[in-house]
């Protein structure tokens, strides 16, 4: 049975009406469905790639979309299927990383082959 | 320590030697000059280019740890980027220290971090040439 806002002291003098656990449950699974946790919603990231790697891959910057939880492999796979990584390292925001690290809140990737400075 | 790191277009100047402190016994200076031969076929000089705010960070970070091991007073970094011809220096390092151990240990050691992960590439001819 509705019980008014009075009663139990709330503002705004609008009904209240009790829902169950299950349907409480529903209505929840199904928002998240509209709204994804912040975490998992798109990013854009800046692919960067470096002297051989610009050569391979085509290109020196582009903005890619993808998932926090995505790898900076499964990025360039992605994008490059072809793509062998191997002797290639990964950095995120200036900081190498492993390929199958998540790039989480990264703003930046670069791809680095063998460096020869000096 | 003072660290001061540099990347350069144009060619090398080398900067005014100015002692950090009057406890300086030692100061060293190294040139990375382009040769004439790279990896067997002469080349008429080498390409560099460099992702520029990590080599900046990842060289801070060696130069700080080397700092520690190696106590010196300062050190200064020059990379030369763009075409550098045969014969010109593509790099500058400078590094005082009270002694000479120090100042030797962390040149040498300096030159090996540098070559081991610092993003600089450098290649026989410009990109698209």
């Amino acid at each position: 049975m509705a019980r008014r806002n009075r009663d139990i002291g709330c503002d705004g003098g609008k009904e209240i009406v009790p829902v169950s656990p299950r349907a409480a449950a529903a209505v929840f699974k199904w928002s998240r469905r509209l709204c994804p946790p912040t975490h998992l919603l798109p990013v854009e990231i800046t692919l960067l790639a470096f002297a051989q790697a610009r050569d391979r891959f085509g290109f020196a910057s582009r903005v890619v979309t993808c998932a926090p939880t995505e790898t900076p492999r499964a990025i360039v796979e992605r994008l490059f299927p072809e793509a062998d990584l191997a002797h290639l390292r990964a950095a995120l925001d200036l900081e190498y990383t492993s390929w199958d690290t998540p790039v989480g809140g990264a703003r930046e990737l670069a791809i680095i082959p063998p460096v020869s400075g000096g | 320590m003072e660290i001061t790191i540099s990347f350069t277009p144009e060619p090398i100047v080398i900067p005014p030697a100015v002692l950090p402190s009057r406890e300086i016994g030692a100061t060293l200076e190294f040139q990375g000059i382009v040769r004439e031969l790279e990896q067997g076929s002469a080349v008429p000089g080498l390409f560099y280019e460099a992702y520029e705010p990590m080599a900046r960070q990842t060289l801070q970070r060696h130069l700080a740890e080397l700092g520690a091991r190696h106590p010196i007073a300062a050190v200064v970094f020059i990379h030369r980027l763009g075409w550098v011809p045969v014969g010109e220096a593509s790099l500058f390092i400078r590094v005082c220290s009270a002694h000479r151990g120090e100042a030797l240990q962390f040149l040498a050691e300096s030159v090996n971090r540098l070559k081991l992960d610092v993003p600089i590439w450098k290649r026989a001819a410009a990109p698209g040439a």
